[in-house]
């Protein structure tokens, strides 16, 4: 494995440095809306175990399936790309079955994990049975090679999972079998990487997404068997701890994804507790979000092709349930304030919108900014 | 020579639990077959196994509303429970309760199903049988939902008391009528449709205003009876000590019934107030059951679990491949969560065909050949300590001995040693032991007696 020297650190902040009272939201929160649902479920293509999705730079979604679909003995992922209004939609449009193009040299990605996208279009997949990252041209679909070793010494991946770009574009990946975090160029050249397992803070245990926050120029990370989130800097420092076990308020059991908006709020995706929480950037818990799925025009399309089913719904006493989250697994920040939570069990992204107010500097309060989160 | 002590607890590991390596075989020896025979029942001094890893890393198959979703955490459970016998008596249970997906199509009301075969199969048979008769997919299986005050449907009431308690022949059709006539109104929720979420667990629900509650003659008895009181008059039947006492037999002990073991389990059946679990006591500490060794074919999930707890794999939770191991119990003709009919699989010699025999000899000898697989190499190692070299005959013994734990007839011995390609003197520690290991443990995999339990 080669290491590259690493280039001079985009870390604002240090353990030494950062102090989370000291981060105050450039906007003032109205809460978020409800905005429309993508996928849901169909019998052949849509959704079927979405893990991940990442937005292209021409406003395509892409969407990594995990579940094998009946009948195909060997796993695949498939792979989906979706308009954000769901008016549009590809499927399998990344994976080419020519083999040569394959990145595992079998005829599919077994086990893709997460993906991300970068300023060019890339799109970077981790594949956590392949252990590597695969590369994909965003606009055509074509593959673009991967790298990756397998192993668990610093640098190698073992089970990689959560992945994110940095404003170098450099990639972030979590290793998570080996508890590690590790950091590459674009290219697959290892520059840094930190992490081990255990409980304590600053440790880690089977962490799975990770993001950066583009306002502290920090990692986020899911640790997920330690029912928390993790703030760290690039050099690998504790910054913050976030949540703890349990299903109350703020509490987390085996959050998955991660991401972070353009005003240092941070999303988790509480995957076993069927939610995504909202945390501000002093770690606060905000807002929880249950789900509000609607039935678009795929689901309406399929219901009707099948009027038993149309006749069922009318006898079900409450259809509330058919609204909320089932092992929600990734949130993405999408353009314009949209959130996109992925709602694996259920086969189908929510999409949020943010609202809020930008606040000028003047309209900011110093005064508010150090008042001690407990007093409030 | 195979120490008999060892023997019985690999015969009893067998039976009550999946099979196990050498290691298990050694913990078991120590402390003894009856603290074993306790131990094993005593499930509730071992934790169940953590399956968030196993979700985790088998997201490609964690789709509740399939059936391989819940068969492959079955499976996993069956390999790595610290409470196997809770595993297999489910699978007993799900034997002769056979509710199928084939018709339920609903994951989740699978997975229930069999949990609370798991949960309650070791207990109050009288307790299960009032579970069995709230379970919302054995309401959907044989059509409870449609058994209604003024339009009796037989189905559940028949099958209950012929094919889950009873056995044809113990009652008459006023019975089967006035059972089913009790367990009207019995139901369950509407289920939100499959489209375009996906299936969602039903709950079950009494109806009252269904329910027939007029006087009913049942085996004898007559009252205004419902469903429970019906299971309280069944479980007093000798019929159903009978019936429980064969179950237990064909699955634990031997597939050719033995009437005076039937007879003294059914006794134990009625001694013990129905009790599952003090019931398996009794036969496991019986001699019937010592003598019992090789007098079952291996059901297709006890071939497979069996043989993957002796090369240990699948231990770690994100392991590939566990979904083929579910798969391939289907192809070798038991597929679980998915019996043929409501009366179960037909074991013994019929789960040997020449279709199934094949798909069995591939899948032992891919899974004994494989020389990284954990326990193939604890084997080895422990050929190899105190040892600097062993002659071919001696390690063919010491693997159906000390490994396997068969009783190789003399010709499937000679067959196998002829089939040999490995070196008559084979050097310890390295290479050359692994690949001799391999090269018999294979075989060993193909004769007909490893197809015995």
């Amino acid at each position: 494995m080669t290491t590259t020297p690493a280039p001079e650190s985009t870390t604002k902040f240090t353990a030494a440095t950062f102090d989370p009272l000291s981060l105050y939201p450039s906007m003032m929160r109205i809460g978020h809306r409800y905005e429309n649902t993508l996928g849901q479920r169909l019998a052949a293509g849509g959704f079927k175990g979405p893990q991940d999705v990442a937005v292209a730079p021409d406003g395509w979604l892409y969407v990594i399936n995990r579940y094998s679909e009946a009948g195909v003995t060997v796993a695949r992922s498939r792979f989906v790309r979706v308009r954000l209004d769901d008016t549009g939609y590809e499927d399998d449009i990344v994976i080419s079955f020519s083999g040569e193009l394959d990145p595992v040299g079998a005829e599919t990605m077994p086990s893709a994990v997460m993906c991300a996208i970068d300023s060019s279009g890339t799109l970077f997949v981790t594949d956590e049975h392949a252990n590597v990252v695969a590369k994909f041209d965003s606009a055509t679909g074509d593959a673009r090679g991967h790298w990756g070793t397998a192993g668990d010494g610093p640098g190698e991946l073992n089970a990689p999972s959560g992945i994110a770009l940095d404003a170098d574009e450099n990639v972030w990946v979590v290793s998570s079998l080996n508890h590690r975090i590790e950091r590459f160029t674009r290219d697959g050249q290892h520059i840094s990487g930190f992490g081990g397992f255990g409980s304590d803070p600053g440790q880690l245990n089977h962490p799975w997404g990770i993001a950066v926050d583009p306002v502290t120029g920090t990692l986020v990370v899911a640790d997920w068997r330690n029912d928390r989130v993790q703030r760290f800097s690039f050099d690998g420092e504790l910054l913050q701890v976030i949540g703890r076990p349990g299903n109350g308020p703020g509490e987390m059991n085996r959050p998955s994804g991660v991401a972070v908006d353009s005003h240092g709020d941070i999303y988790v995706a509480d995957r076993s507790n069927d939610r995504v929480l909202m945390f501000n950037p002093r770690g606060m818990f905000i807002e929880s979000f249950r789900g509000d799925a609607t039935l678009n025009e795929r689901g309406i399309g399929k219901l009707m092709t099948n009027l038993d089913m149309v006749r069922i719904r009318e006898n079900v006493v409450n259809l509330d349930d058919e609204k909320r989250f089932r092992n929600p697994t990734s949130v993405t920040i999408g353009p314009d304030g949209l959130v996109l939570m992925v709602d694996s069990g259920r086969y189908r992204i929510q999409v949020y919108r943010k609202l809020c107010r930008e606040l000028s500097p003047e309209e900011i309060d110093p005064a508010a900014i150090h008042v001690d989160p407990e007093l409030t | 020579m195979v120490d008999e002590d060892r023997r019985l607890i690999a015969h009893l590991l067998r039976r009550a639990g999946f099979g196990a390596g050498p290691s298990a075989i050694d913990a078991a020896a120590a402390v003894g077959y009856r603290a074993t025979v306790d131990d094993l029942l005593d499930t509730e001094r071992h934790e169940r196994p953590h399956e968030d890893l196993l979700e985790r890393f088998h997201s490609e198959h964690c789709d509740e509303e399939s059936p391989r979703w819940v068969a492959l955490k079955w499976v996993y459970r069956m390999i790595n429970s610290d409470r196997p016998l809770e595993e297999k008596t489910a699978l007993m249970w799900h034997g002769v309760f056979a509710t199928g997906w084939a018709k339920v199509t609903n994951g989740q009301m699978m997975a229930e199903q069999y949990e609370m075969l798991r949960d309650f199969g070791l207990g109050d048979y009288r307790v299960l049988l009032k579970k069995l008769s709230r379970n919302p997919a054995m309401i959907y299986w044989l059509d409870q939902q449609m058994n209604h005050a003024d339009a009796v449907n037989e189905n559940y009431g028949r099958e209950l008391l012929e094919l889950f308690s009873m056995g044809r022949g113990n009652y008459t059709e006023e019975d089967v009528r006035s059972c089913a006539r009790a367990f009207s109104g019995w139901t369950m929720t509407h289920v939100l449709p499959r489209y375009p979420t996906g299936y969602w667990p039903a709950e079950f629900v009494y109806r009252g205003d269904d329910h027939d509650d007029g006087e009913k003659s049942f085996l004898g008895e007559t009252g205004n009876f419902n469903g429970d009181d019906v299971i309280d008059i069944i479980v007093r039947q000798p019929a159903t000590g009978r019936f429980v006492a064969r179950e237990i037999y064909q699955f634990f002990v031997a597939d050719e019934i033995d009437d005076d073991a039937v007879e003294q389990i059914a006794d134990s059946y009625f001694a013990s107030g129905y009790e599952m679990r003090e019931i398996l006591r009794f036969v496991f500490n019986s001699d019937f059951f010592k003598a019992a060794l090789f007098k079952r074919v291996k059901s297709p999930i006890e071939f497979i679990v069996g043989t993957v707890r002796l090369t240990g794999q699948h231990r770690n939770a994100h392991q590939f491949g566990l979904d083929r191991l579910a798969k391939l119990s289907g192809m070798m003709g038991q597929e679980l969560l998915n019996p043929p009919t409501v009366e179960g699989w037909h074991t013994g010699r019929e789960w040997i065909d020449s279709a199934f025999l094949v798909e069995r000899l591939n899948f032992a000898t891919e899974k004994l050949s494989d020389a990284d697989a954990p326990g193939i190499i604890e084997i080895a190692r422990r050929i190899s300590d105190g040892r600097s070299s062993i002659t071919r005959d001696g390690l063919l013994d010491l693997c159906t001995g000390e490994f396997v734990h068969l009783d190789l007839d003399v010709a499937t011995r000679r067959v196998i040693a002829d089939e040999l390609s490995s070196p008559e003197i084979i050097q310890c520690g390295g290479d050359e032991l692994v690949a001799a290991l391999t090269e018999i443990l294979a075989l060993i995999g193909t004769s007909k007696e490893y197809q015995l339990a």
